[in-house]
């Protein structure tokens, strides 16, 4: 269940993920589903993947946006359960990264609910060529 | 069965077994025993054939990255052999009579010894002795994609190990200045490559290319292979390349395989620095247009289709992440794909003059 104290990690074995100019991008490398999200989703994702608890990302952003603090924390709840149930992030007991948030230089875009676009144009397209399910990147393996 | 052997036999074991078996095709065979130097990512590659008819199918391949014998060694090996022409076998290893049988992988459990079975080839690749050894059943009897893309899978790890990453996107040049063509299947990667190629520019692929940093933070992408893969309808709007359109024989080969090595060898082309990227869209309009694309458009465009189908996706972390800084440093425009042809390269030389 998901209090405000949650923290919850990027599932690092099987996803990627980038936010580039306030857009974020996930892959599942295992599933073949990739997803995006823009603004406040991106701003959100920033947050969480240095493992700010639901409250603390929920106060970052009803300051960041100025929006009513009950709005983000639910929209905030509704996203991090969907990253859940994408299995895009985990639980986790480690602690919030001690680094500052840094401040945006200009104001933010305004306040929309944050929205995981998801597509599945790959999850059933087959690799041309046998995937290596083995496949490590041991420090010896090559040469 | 191709098939059979693996559960016996531990890849490191096969690797040991496939090298006496090649050893055995070359000196049985001299007279059908050949070897070509080529040149993968700018490191030279040592090819050594048993079989005419497969040294033909792979030099047609890559009859672009041919060099002459290099003062240097190889940064590659690659020796095959084909059963029906040198009269080697191995024990237990026969070809699979059903061609569209699905492709197998087995990995040792250190990751060095990768071995790539499909319904005529087998693969060994060490990775620590960059030395490819396979075994063809018969060269006759190779589909459309092993023609088109020999080794595919094994030189996408090769190139990983040397940090070249294969990126699902058609490369063109003109004066070693180059456009990277991105996006999935049926977005007009090929058509914007043919149409350069046709009107002078370089084609250096239009499926894979492998992208590799520079240490001035720019990027260089390198060919692998020479070969373009049209639709029926496509191909028409090409009829220069009809002729030379080779169909396919498996329900899943829907597309005609085009060796360009035989249209046009004048124009291929080994790497450019890249200059920019292009995300093509179809349109219904006469005249090609571009605007700037955002950072996570080409991403978008870019990274499913190179992660997602390489074999090795499910370690591809590390290639999103150099994704991401090619996406981030390289100009990025969509590219509204117009139907006349002849204005196609003349947009394209209009970005090339911006960004060269």
């Amino acid at each position: 269940m998901l209090s405000a104290e949650s923290r919850v990690d990027p599932n690092v074995a099987e996803v990627a993920a980038k936010v580039i100019d306030g857009e974020a991008i996930i892959m599942n490398l295992s599933s073949g589903l990739y997803y995006s999200m823009d603004n406040v989703g991106a701003a959100i994702w920033e947050l969480i993947a240095r493992r700010y608890s639901v409250r603390e990302v929920t106060d970052v952003i009803a300051d960041r946006y100025r929006v009513d603090r009950e709005r983000a924390a639910g929209d905030v709840q509704r996203l991090v359960q969907e990253l859940l149930d994408e299995h895009l992030v985990a639980p986790t007991t480690l602690d919030r990264e001690r680094v500052t948030t840094p401040s945006p230089s200009a104001p933010p875009p305004p306040y929309e609910p944050p929205r995981l676009q998801k597509y599945t144009d790959m999850a059933d397209m087959l690799a041309l060529d046998p995937p290596m399910p083995n496949l490590r990147d041991g420090a010896n393996a090559a040469g | 069965m191709t098939r059979a052997r693996q559960a016996a036999v531990p890849p490191e074991a096969e690797y040991a077994a496939f090298e006496r078996a090649f050893a055995r095709a070359w000196t049985s065979r001299p007279d059908v025993c050949g070897t070509a130097w080529l040149v993968f990512a700018a490191q030279p590659a040592r090819l050594r054939v048993a079989g005419k008819r497969l040294s033909d199918v792979y030099l047609r391949a890559f009859s672009h990255l041919r060099i002459d014998e290099p003062a240097r060694g190889p940064a590659l090996t690659i020796d095959v052999w084909d059963e029906e022409e040198a009269g080697v076998g191995m024990d237990g290893l026969e070809a699979d009579p059903d061609l569209s049988a699905r492709g197998e992988t087995f990995v040792s459990g250190d990751g060095r010894v990768v071995v790539t079975a499909r319904a005529q080839t087998r693969t060994v690749f060490d990775r620590e002795r960059r030395h490819i050894v396979g075994w063809v059943g018969s060269s006759a009897r190779l589909t459309q994609y092993e023609m088109g893309r020999p080794l595919h899978a094994e030189l996408l790890l090769w190139h990983r190990d040397r940090d070249v990453q294969a990126v699902h996107a058609g490369l063109v040049a003109r004066r070693g200045d180059g456009l990277l063509l991105g996006g999935p299947g049926g977005s007009g990667k090929s058509t914007i490559a043919l149409c350069c190629l046709n009107a002078g520019y370089r084609y250096i692929g239009d499926d894979y290319v492998g992208v590799r940093g520079l240490a001035d933070g720019g990027f260089v992408g390198h060919s692998l292979y020479c070969s373009t893969h049209l639709e029926p309808t496509h191909l028409k709007r090409f009829p220069w390349l009809e002729p030379h359109a080779i169909p396919g024989a498996l329900p899943r080969e829907d597309k005609s395989l085009v060796m360009l090595s035989e249209v046009r060898p004048d124009r291929l082309g080994r790497s450019a620095r890249i200059r920019a990227v292009v995300l093509p869209r179809v349109v219904d309009v006469d005249r090609s247009s571009f605007r700037p694309a955002s950072k996570v458009a080409s991403m978008l465009r870019l990274a499913p289709t190179s992660l997602l189908q390489l074999p090795y996706a499910g370690v591809a972390v590390h290639e999103f992440e150099k994704l991401t800084r090619f996406v981030e440093t390289v100009p990025t425009y969509w590219f509204d794909l117009g139907r006349d042809f002849e204005d196609i390269p003349k947009r394209v030389g209009d970005i090339l003059d911006m960004h060269a």
